[in-house]
This record gives structure tokens, sequence and C-alpha cells, in this order.
């Protein structure tokens, strides 16, 4: 089977490498790698690679980053190019970025069957651009794998076929569970001259909070006043707005806010775990932060992964000052709460998603 | 009217330019700011701009003229044009129509730059997903923050796959386009003049699968050559070239019974459904033409079944097949027959664009 597999940003690579690991393990799986170049520059992804020991893509379509649409759309002329030429049997794409959608396109103009992975999470804000590529993915889709019963259900109110759908766990945590012991060896802690528990990590990167100034300044003065020690990995995008507004030379006025450039998995997996608390605007530092029974602020007002707050492991508290402040310290004077989270049971399946998605993509042949 | 914060209404193939005719004059006659785009292919750019005048349709204020060759090129174009457009026009909504890979591509732009999409014509299934156009309709629904559907089979659709946005049924704007449109073919076409008949029935194939099919085109003709009723036939050219190498060509040709026709524009159109006394085709839209009140005739539809159920339940249409006996029967029911048809389209009463338009004030976006 001519298995193709559409990757582009940072977080699609993490979830791809448990299911390209075990596609390799089956011979009769011939793999066609395809990294759309979404993510700035191939350096940012490609430290993703080697920690994961990816084989190198079939293809790196170099794409780069634009407007939405332009981005879809020069994805799709690509796509269409190496689909024609590769003519797989099936396109499985992962996540919901703009690289996941264009796959499923042009897949679907082909008349190639297409697989989404991560199929079904809706956060119901459609002023998320994730959030419209994730549901038009699942509507090109022939094979749905739903990370958890909540997703499954989210497409069964959606007119979706029950044979369609697969409740497969999350490769995510696949991915997670692979990796935590070589992240457990990473000494980033000691880098950062940072102890257990005694700090917080903060990552942001969405539109909604970067691209506005304003709003953007309004996080960050609530951060810096936690007084708390706050690892900030700062992504490309989100400096460039530092830059502009003037933030950033406030936020190195504090010597408690730690900025660092962009981190590897293993890193991240070790920074996130040794923290007291994570803030983030991402979905899937969301997940890894239960995963890793770290407490989680969501600067958003809504989450695709829904299953994250029920278990009070996540709050949303969208970019309100007084929310942050407020959920987190509940947190500070919570010293068990690590032991509380370690309870809570996973949602997202037992680690074996990827056995799953590549024995049921075999077998819908 | 060109302001920040108007409507704008994409068209892109014919029949988008038919049922968007009449939003466009709903819009102009109440004086509502929009904004008119067309986005088309290079090679049928100037038809269509002509189309566009003879519907007595303004002049758009952008058009697109691009050249794509595949359907991933064509969606990736139109997107990248789309975004430009509304990015420097900043409408308050976008309206778009139909299944093409130009609605999904100006529907997505439109979307990601969190401008509202309307979709006009929301909900139509056939739930054969091998046709490119069900999944275009299906994606644009899911984009939509409203949608007009033109049924109650439509909304039901609509609410099963759970879609985000805000539905109303309105009826089918082509209801609109045909009452408005006869009035201009009356006007303009002489076609009525070169008609053999008093009486006849009006014939069209135009699905790759009938236009292609020996046996389907064999068994028009025996059908057509021994109908109880003349039968005016503009003929697609793939069906004449078939027909003249299974040497049938003469056998319609010489027909008494039959008048041969070239394709025709879509005012001739219109005139004859006005005029004929019933309708053989295979087309969905002239299955909901037939209904409006200005035109209100019986369709037989040849083919294995229809995505417009409504025309059948309300007693316009009826599916008969591909065969010769099957297709002569019906016509002889269909002209024995007493029971009237219906005075009400199930597409709607005409008013579909003025309520789209009414929905579009009341929200406080047009």
């Amino acid at each position: 089977m001519r298995l193709m597999l559409v990757v582009g940003a940072r977080p699609q690579i993490i979830k791809s490498a448990p299911i390209i690991h075990e596609a390799q393990k089956h011979t009769e799986i011939d793999l066609q790698l395809i990294h759309t170049g979404q993510h700035y520059d191939f350096e940012m992804s490609k430290i993703f690679f080697d920690e994961m020991t990816l084989p190198e893509p079939l293809a790196n379509l170099g794409v780069g980053s634009g407007t939405h649409a332009w981005q879809t759309g020069n994805m799709m002329i690509e796509l269409e190019k190496i689909m024609t030429k590769c003519r797989p049997d099936l396109v499985m794409v992962p996540g919901d970025t703009n690289s996941t959608l264009a796959g499923a396109l042009v897949a679907v103009k082909l008349h190639v069957p297409v697989a989404h992975v991560e199929a079904g999470a809706r956060s119901y804000d459609m002023r998320m651009p994730e959030e419209i590529n994730r549901r038009l993915t699942d509507h090109c889709s022939s094979l749905l794998f739903a990370p958890t019963s909540n997703c499954a259900k989210n497409l069964i109110s959606e007119g979706f076929a029950r044979k369609a759908l697969r409740v497969s766990g999350d490769p995510m945590y696949d991915a997670l569970l692979q990796h935590v012991a070589a992240a457990s060896k990473i000494d980033i802690l000691k880098k950062l001259g940072l102890k257990s528990e005694e700090y917080a990590a903060l990552t942001l990167h969405r539109p909604e909070n970067v691209d506005d100034s304003r709003t953007l300044g309004r996080i960050l003065k609530a951060i810096i006043s936690l007084k708390l020690t706050t690892v900030f990995p700062v992504h490309p995008r989100t400096r460039q707005h530092l830059e502009r507004t003037g933030l950033l030379a406030r936020l190195q006025e504090n010597p408690h806010i730690k900025l660092v450039d962009p981190l590897g998995y293993h890193e991240m997996l070790q920074l996130a775990k040794h923290s007291r608390m994570v803030l983030t605007d991402s979905g899937g530092l969301q997940k890894e932060a239960l995963w890793l029974h770290t407490p989680c602020i969501t600067l958003r007002e809504r989450t695709e992964w829904i299953e994250t707050t029920e278990s009070h492991a996540n709050v949303l508290v969208g970019s309100n000052p007084e929310k942050i402040s407020k959920a987190a310290a509940k947190i500070m004077r919570t010293p068990e709460i690590k032991t509380k989270l370690n309870k809570i049971k996973n949602p997202f399946g037992d680690g074996h998603a990827s056995q799953r998605i590549i024995s049921e993509t075999l077998k819908s042949r | 009217m060109k302001t920040i914060g108007a409507t704008m209404i994409i068209v892109g193939t014919r029949p988008e330019i038919i049922k968007m005719a009449p939003l466009v004059r709903s819009f102009k006659k109440r004086k509502l700011p929009f904004i008119f785009v067309h986005c088309g292919q290079h090679y049928d750019y100037n038809m269509s701009q002509q189309f566009i005048e003879e519907l007595k349709l303004p002049k758009p204020d952008f058009g697109f003229k691009f050249r794509a060759q595949s359907q991933g090129l064509q969606t990736a174009r139109i997107l990248t044009l789309a975004e430009s457009v509304v990015m420097k026009a900043k409408p308050k909504s976008v309206l778009v129509e139909g299944d093409t890979n130009g609605t999904l591509a100006c529907a997505l732009a439109t979307a990601k730059l969190n401008v509202r999409v309307g979709h006009v014509e929301a909900g139509l299934r056939s739930f054969d997903l091998r046709m490119p156009e069900e999944h275009n309709r299906r994606l644009v629904d899911h984009l939509s923050t409203y949608l007009f559907a033109p049924t109650e089979v439509a909304k039901a659709n609509l609410v099963k796959e759970n879609v985000w946005g805000t539905i109303r049924v309105t009826g089918n704007t082509v209801i609109d386009a045909v009452i408005q449109h006869v009035q201009l073919a009356r006007e303009r076409s002489t076609i009525m003049n070169t008609i053999r008949f008093k009486h006849f029935a009006l014939a069209t194939a135009h699905r790759a699968e009938n236009v292609d099919d020996p046996a389907v085109l064999e068994n028009l003709v025996e059908a057509f050559t021994h109908s109880p009723i003349p039968i005016v036939y503009p003929i697609h050219p793939r069906s004449l070239k078939r027909l003249r190498q299974q040497k049938k060509l003469r056998k319609l040709s010489k027909s008494g019974n039959v008048q041969l026709l070239p394709p025709l524009g879509y005012f001739d159109f219109l005139t004859l459904m006005k005029n004929c006394d019933l309708i053989i085709t295979d087309s969905g839209g002239i299955q909901e033409e037939a209904t409006a009140p200005v035109i209100r005739k019986p369709v037989l539809v040849t083919r294995l079944s229809t995505e417009r159920p409504e025309a059948v339940a309300a007693g316009f249409a009826e599916v008969v097949g591909l065969k010769s006996k099957a297709l002569l029967s019906a016509i002889e029911r269909t002209l024995d027959r007493k029971r009237k048809l219906p005075t009400d389209s199930p597409y709607g009463d005409g008013k579909a664009a003025e309520k789209i338009v009414d929905f579009l004030v009341s929200e406080g976006i047009a």
C-alpha cells in the first residue's frame, strides 16, 4: 500500500512520528512522507526529525508562511503534482493545520481516499482557522481516527457513518510515552538554572493573543505580576510582535521571566513535566500537560480538547488578567495538585493509537 | 455602490450567474451596497461577461481571469484571488452559490479572513461522494455563517450534519430567476418562429453518462421517432457525433416527428420551456425550473434517480429510466393525464432572493 503522510507544522511531526515508526514495521506499506514546509524554516522542524529519528521526507515542498489562502493554495498546487506522480492509495493527514486541509482537499479531488488523524476535535469557535481546517478535513475523509470517544461523538453529531470512525486514541500520547524517558536525560533545568516545581512554563503564538498589542501586553503584565519564575520559549511569530510593540524590552527588565529560543521536543517535555504550571495557548501542550500531571492554564476562550478541562487539570482563562492570576494562585496554594492529577483517567487512549491507526488503515483497503 | 461593509456577491459558472441574478437585482433595487465579483476561467470570461450583460446585470466590480488545467490548481488559484479581493474590498459578508470548485475556494478564503459566508442553495445532497460537487457543497455548508436552504429537505440535511451556521429556508432563487428572465426572453428570443410544431415535447440530454452512451442514445432515438407528440431536441454536440458514428442520425433528422436544434442560449431555451407541453430531461436544474409558475410543465426524468425529490413528490417530475418503452408509455400517460399540475412550485414562491436580503438586513449586515 502506498501511504502518503502529509506533515508541515511541528506538532504534526510529533503526532506523526509513532505512526511513521509503526508503518516502517510493515513491509507491505510504502510510506511516502511529504513535508509541506509550512513552518517558517525547515531547521525549526528538523530538530524534531532528528530527535524522533524520522526518515528524510520524500519531498519538502518549501511553501513557507503567508496568508491562509495563499499558503493553502500553494500547498495544493505542489501537493497535486506530487500526488499525481506518486499515486498514493491513501493520503493520511494529521491535525488541523493548513497542510492538513491542503492534503485532504487535493486528495479528495483526485479521488484518493483520505484518513484524518485527530478527527472530531471541536472548539466550536469558527474564528479559529484550525477549527475550519479540522471540520473540512473531517468532511473530506472516509476514514476518521478520533483520539477520544468525545471526538467520535462530535463526528456522529455531524452525520458521519459509524463505520467510517475509529476511536484510536491519540498518537501524540504514544509519542509522549515513547520519549518521556529520553527527555528526562535532558538537563534543560540545569541549563536554565531552574528548580523542579518552582517555575512556570509559558508559550504564546495564537494570532488572537499576539497580533493585538493590547491583548499581548495584558497577558504578559498578568504573568509578570505572578512573581513566579517563568520560562518563555518565544515562537518566531510572537518575537516579531514583541519587538514591534516594545514589549520585549519590558519582559527583559524582569529577571524572573526567562526568554529562550523555541525548544526541541525533549526539552519541552522535560520543562513541562517539572514546571509548577503550564500557561499556554497551544492545543497540543494542553494535552501534554495533562499527561505529565502538570496543571494547565489555557490562554484561550475555548478549547478543542474539552476533555482536559473536565478533570479540572486545565482551566480556560482567555486573556483576562484577573482570571490568570486567580487560576495561578489556586495552583500555588494546592501543593498536592500533581498527586491529584496523577489519578485522573486519561481519555486519550492507552499509548497504542499508532498501531491501531496503521492496522485499521491496512484493513480499509 | 462600493463602500466598506458592503455585501460581496460572487458568481462563476453560468448557473451561478442565473441563480444569483435575482439577488443582485434585489440589492440594486433596495439601494443596498454590494460588490459584484465574477470568478471565471480565462477561456469563458468574455462569454460570461456577455451573459451578465444580457441579463441586464451590472458589470462586475472584480473579475478573475485565471488559467488552470487541474481541479487542484483551479481551487488554489481562486483561493488566492478571492482572498486578495476580500482583503481589498472588506465586505461585511460574502454570498456564494452552489457547489463548484470556485464556490468552495471563495468560501474558504473568506471564512479564513473571519468574514461571514452566506451559502445560497445550501443543503443539497446527492450522497454520491464520487462527484466533486458533493464534496464542494458539503464543505461550503460547513464553512458558512448563513445557510440559505431552498427546501425543508435541504434544511433537514443540514440539521443532520449539525452545521455551525444559521439555517433559513428561503426557496430556491432559480424560481425567482425564471420568473424574471421569462420577461427578458419574451423580448429577446425569436426561437418560436423556427419551431415546426404547435404542440411539442422539449427534450435535452446533458449528463456525460447519457450523451456518450450508445445504448442510451439508441433508446432515445427509438422513443423520439415513435412519440405520440413531436419532439424538439436541442442536441449536445457529443451526442450528435456519437449518433453519426452509430448511423442513427439520419433516422432522427429525417423523422417528421423530431426537430433537431443546435445547442441553445438561455433565453431561447426558456422560451421553449414556456411553450412546450412536456419536458424530457436528465438535468437537475431543468427539473427545478419547470416547476416555476410561469413554466409549470410536467417533466420526465431520463435517469435512474434524482436529487430533486421535491419535484417528484409535488407531481411535476417522474423518474422514467432510460428505456424507450418506459419513456413512451410515460409520454402517453402524461399527455392523457387529466389531473392538473400544482400551481405552486416546491422550490419556492419566487421570492427567495427577497427573503435572503430581508434576512441579511434584519441581521444588520446588509
